[in-house]
């Protein structure tokens, strides 16, 4: 690992209190070009989290409270008439950003879902008959609720499928909620935080994860798991291939937060659950903690290539 | 107390040495009972160690406790091959492991919160025959700390306060009380002291392809003299089978043929070798049958079952070639002892789990009382071969009535004497013959000459005393007595001492030996013309010859027509001992030289000493004047032996076999570490490594993982796991460099193990 990116962990930690585990897998996330969606109670820190990244990383930070009446262009942006100049002007809306913080994803209308998910998909946007390139690094955290099921549209789950990871934040443990109790101002402390990675570096990174060495015994074992899934009886249905790639591209990003140039079992076993939580439906409803004992049983049963 | 079962090992192997003593009680095979005797030691020895409650496994506990409330123990394998472990807590009975190749063991589980935690052992003695069950109880007392409770019981117990080093601590009264002995050595702070030092052995997962190639081995030695005598391309052939079950057995490659069909083969080979099957090859019959036994399980697949079938060939192997000679024989034993017992013993010992200090201590127990038996047997086998009762010589000598004890390999007795050749005991002397019956004679006895002292011990009763040539005093199991005439009295079994002069004389004595009938002298008198030479000693020769070249020896030479010599002589020309004596004789009498006919008993097997006596050493010669005494003289012929199978043995192949087989050796050796070296993975090698101390990766766990448990496990190996590790990552997923990295980092490893065994006698800090 670089000592930049180190910093920068260290930097996230000293914001979201206890976590290592979820600011790590954040931060692959990013790394790995995808984007993240948090799926937890409302105040665990998920926005001061995403908050913290924007600034260590140097991004433009956007957020949005997701409502049943929000529309594609309160996000995408729309075209306004100006009449002094005859002639129509392209405002951009909140998406035009590296950092889009959507919050409770779940709440907004399905067209407006799909709006910021076909953004997400394509890096682009089209804006009055003009396409207009998001910019680089783009990285959508969208949050979701996953108790106030009234008056919400779940997300499909084609749609669940362009988010990398899923991360269930939950609530720290005991001495550090003391310690957030007596040190208030986390929030505030992430938005003071000043760039510790420029973009340029990030770029690099962000290619230098592409290239982490996937040996032929892993692609064996990646493939093991998508095959494993696909005939296991408690899943309705098993990994997608898009799933598959997102397992490869996390475990790179794993590894490579790792210092590692090559890809360890144990990378993607570290991956497997926050990839997989939010693709695999199980056949009986479970969540939460439940679901992820179901899908832990489940990789257990994957023998590992030795 | 310990339970004891017989195995089922065991119960064959009973069985088997049965079938061997009702063998040797018909046959009375002194080399049966020799070998039998060593078996049954064998098997007395591993019973008497059962009862006398020997301990197999040693379970020791170590002064300083491990953290939290698990147990842990050591169990050092002192006897046993094997041994499994159960354990009980309450009510449940849950089984702990089977363990293979561990010289000591260490244990670590849960006490239970209520109830009795019972340890319970079960072993094989050494050879398998026995298995024994022992409980070791009361386990999570042991490991409790002493508190108020404790010191209340010590009061009731007689005891004041609880002393850990006293030989009367709470543990050793409480076994006792139980009547077991001390399971603990209190006051040990070390588990292992120096020389109780454990060696450290790897078990390994893959079955050892060694107790097959000894197998091999010991068939093959086993089968050498039969192969000797078998044609060439037999030979050969054999020889071929065998090496491609090794290059099986080597390469583990599975069964070719099922069971079945390999039975069906057994059973078809049975079937072919039973037409024209006779008592004179049945020997020879069986050892073909066997070798074929042996090719059919060259398919197999080489299980510890296969191998233990493979012994019991060689040993019937062993058991035939006992057979085929009636002497003792020496070669049999040294086999036995050189070869299959040894070699049998490594194999089960292998089967199980090698280790020097489990292997030569039972070793040497039991080959000590075998030795003994054998020994003991070979010296005085024949007090313990059962007696029958035996007729045969008699006298009046029917031609015919000897070559029904031809075929009877009994022994009836020893003669010791010095080695001497041939040696002809007389019994009867015959002097008229009429119509194929000879009729016996009483002679005075008259003795001169050097004297000699012989003894004589008989297990069957005789019609009379045999004797070498002329007694003159004879210490009988009844009296002392001065024989006054021959032939002596009739003798029962027992030892006979007797004091001979070199000869008897007796002037008179040739004249009576010199009756032909009337009507066979003139029949006869144109062959004694043609026979008859210069003088005696050419006489004698021409009549040698003359009857080893035109005649057949043959025991069953067809019923004779008129006078049996005639017949023989002019006729069938087919016939054995009694008539070639009395042909000899009668043409001895008509060419004008006293000649009689003489009965009694001949041998040529010396062994340990003795002469050997047989009852198909029973034998009809001649004695003729020479002028001053009785020169005996054999016409019969040598005999072919029962185990010519053909003419076909090679010079070449005798010379060259056991050399041939000692160059195959090296030979094996370098095959072996080749494939080894090949197949040697240090990856695999790690695992099995770490497996044969009881750390079994499962397969969900990645290497990481599991090396991380094996750190909890073993702080003092945590460095070079680590290093171990942080190489396995680069090589096998970042494919840098080859996997020869890992070897010595995996020697490290190894050695530092070794150090830590060495040094303070235990893995755990």
């Amino acid at each position: 690992m670089t000592p930049l990116l180190a910093r920068a962990l260290s930097c996230l930690n000293g914001v979201l209190k206890g976590k290592p585990g979820v600011v790590r897998l954040g931060v692959a996330a990013l790394l790995a070009r995808g984007h993240l969606l948090l799926e937890d109670l409302p105040g665990t820190g998920k926005t001061t989290f995403a908050m913290a990244m924007a600034r260590v990383f140097g991004c433009s930070f956007k957020r949005v409270q997701f409502t049943n009446d929000l529309l594609p262009a309160d996000i995408l942006g729309t075209e306004i008439y100006l009449p002094a100049e005859g002639r129509f002007e392209i405002r951009p809306g909140p998406i035009f950003t590296n950092f889009f913080l959507a919050d409770e994803l779940n709440r907004a209308s399905p067209r407006t879902q799909s709006a910021l998910l076909e953004a997400m998909g394509e890096g682009r946007v089209s804006l009055g008959g003009q396409t207009l390139e998001l910019p680089c690094p783009f990285f959508v955290v969208a949050t979701q609720n996953p108790l106030e099921q009234h008056g919400t549209f779940p997300l499909p789950e084609s749609q669940l499928d362009r988010f990398l990871m899923c991360l269930r934040l939950g609530y720290p443990a005991r001495e550090e909620e003391a310690e957030i109790l007596f040190r208030d101002g986390f929030y505030e402390k992430a938005r003071d935080l000043s760039q510790i990675v420029s973009t340029k570096a990030l770029l690099k990174m962000q290619e230098e994860v592409r290239r982490v060495h996937i040996s032929s015994l892993i692609a064996d074992y990646l493939l093991d798991i998508a095959w494993a899934s696909r005939e296991e009886r408690s899943f309705v249905f098993g990994l997608s291939t898009r799933g598959l790639l997102a397992l490869k591209r996390a475990a790179q990003a794993v590894a490579y937060l790792a210092g590692r140039d090559f890809v360890l079992p144990d990378d993607v076993k570290q991956v497997f659950l926050p990839v997989t939580y939010h693709r695999l439906l199980l056949a009986e409803e479970v969540a939460g903690p439940e679901k992820e004992e179901c899908l832990r049983l489940f990789l257990s049963d994957v023998p590992v290539p030795v | 107390m310990p339970t004891i079962r017989l195995t089922k090992t065991g119960l064959l192997f009973f069985l088997i040495e049965l079938a061997l003593l009702v063998v040797v009680f018909v046959s009375r095979n002194p080399n049966l009972l020799v070998l039998s005797g060593t078996l049954a030691a064998i098997f007395l020895t591993s019973l008497i160690l059962a009862l006398l409650n020997v301990w197999l496994v040693e379970l020791r506990v170590p002064k300083r406790r491990p953290v939290g409330s698990s147990l842990l123990l050591f169990l050092e394998r002192k006897w046993g091959t094997s041994y499994a472990l159960w354990v009980k807590a309450g009510d449940s009975q849950e089984g702990l492991a089977r363990l293979k190749g561990h010289q000591r063991v260490v244990l670590r589980f849960r006490p239970p919160p209520r109830g009795m935690l019972s340890l319970l052992i079960v072993s094989k003695y050494p050879f398998g025959f026995f298995r024994v069950a022992k409980t070791f109880d009361d386990l999570h007392l042991i490991l409790k700390k002493p508190d108020s409770s404790w010191q209340a019981a010590d009061r009731v117990a007689g005891l004041t306060e609880y002393d850990g080093r006293h030989p009367w601590s709470r543990l050793d009264w409480k076994a006792l009380a139980r009547l077991q002995r001390p399971l603990v050595r209190q006051g040990e702070e070390e588990p292992f002291p120096p020389h109780r030092r454990p060696w450290l052995v790897y078990s390994q997962d893959r079955p050892s392809v060694w107790p097959a190639s000894l197998a091999y081995l010991t068939v093959v030695l086993t089968a050498y003299p039969f192969l000797l005598k078998a044609p060439l391309w037999l030979g050969l052939g054999f020889l071929g089978g065998v090496c491609y079950g090794l290059f099986r057995a080597l390469s583990r490659k599975k069964a070719l043929v099922s069971e079945n069909l390999g039975a069906l083969a057994v059973l078809l080979v049975a079937v072919f070798s039973l037409p024209g099957l006779s008592l004179t090859n049945l020997w020879a019959r069986l050892a073909g049958f066997t070798l074929s036994v042996v090719l059919v399980k060259t398919l197999s697949q080489h299980a510890p079952r296969d191998v233990l079938h493979l012994y019991l060939l060689a040993f019937l192997l062993l058991i035939l070639q006992t057979m085929e000679g009636t002497a003792l024989l020496w070669r049999p034993l040294l086999l036995f002892y050189a070869v299959l017992f040894p070699s049998f013993y490594l194999s089960s010992v292998l089967l199980e789990g090698f280790s020097p200090k489990v292997f030569w201590r039972p070793l040497l127990l039991f080959l000590g009382p075998a030795v003994l038996v054998s020994w003991g047997l070979i010296r005085y086998a024949f007090f313990f071969l059962p007696a029958w009762s035996w007729s045969g010589l008699s006298n009046l000598l029917e031609l015919g009535e000897i070559s029904s004890l031809k075929l009877d390999p009994r022994p009836i007795g020893y003669l010791f004497l010095e080695e001497r050749g041939k040696v002809y005991l007389k019994a009867f002397v015959y002097g008229d013959y009429h119509r194929g019956r000879w009729s016996i004679v009483w002679l005075p006895l008259r003795c001169q000459g050097r004297q000699e002292r012989y003894q004589l011990d008989l297990k069957e009763p005789l019609p009379a005393l045999p004797y070498l040539r002329c007694p003159l005093k004879i210490e009988a199991p009844f009296g002392k007595f001065h024989p006054q005439r021959l032939p002596l009295p009739a003798a029962r079994p027992g030892t006979y001492y007797f004091e001979e002069a070199e000869f008897s004389f007796g002037s008179e004595e040739p004249l009576l030996f010199l009756q032909v009938p009337p009507e066979l002298e003139e029949r006869l008198k144109p062959l004694a013309k043609l026979l008859k030479g210069r003088d005696l000693w050419q006489t004698l020769e021409n009549l040698q010859n003359f009857l080893a070249h035109d005649f057949t020896y043959s025991l069953s030479p067809g019923q004779p027509e008129g006078d049996p010599v005639s017949w023989f002589l002019f006729e069938s020309r087919r016939g054995f001992c009694e008539h070639f004596a009395s042909a000899a004789v009668l043409l001895l009498r008509v060419m004008g030289y006293p000649a009689r006919v003489v009965t009694g008993l001949v041998t040529e097997e010396y062994t340990g000493g003795h002469y050997l006596l047989r009852a198909s050493g029973a034998h009809a010669w001649v004695e003729v004047w020479n002028g001053q005494t009785w020169h005996p003289f054999d016409p019969t012929p040598p005999r072919r032996g029962l185990w010519s199978l053909g003419n076909f043995s090679f010079g070449f192949l005798k010379r060259f076999f056991p050399w041939g087989l000692l160059a195959l050796l090296p030979l094996a050796g370098v095959y072996l570490f080749f494939r080894y070296r090949r197949s040697a993975d240090p990856v695999e090698e790690f695992l099995r490594l770490f497996e044969g101390l009881g750390e079994k990766k499962a397969p969900s766990e990645t290497m990481a993982e599991f090396v991380r448990r094996l750190q909890e496990n073993y702080p003092a190996l945590s460095k070079e796991l680590l290093n171990f590790l942080n190489l396995y990552h680069e090589v096998v997923f970042g494919e840098k460099g080859s996997k020869d990295r890992l070897r010595i980092s995996l020697k490290d490893i190894r050695t530092r193990i070794q150090q830590q065994v060495k040094g303070s006698g235990r893995y755990h800090s």
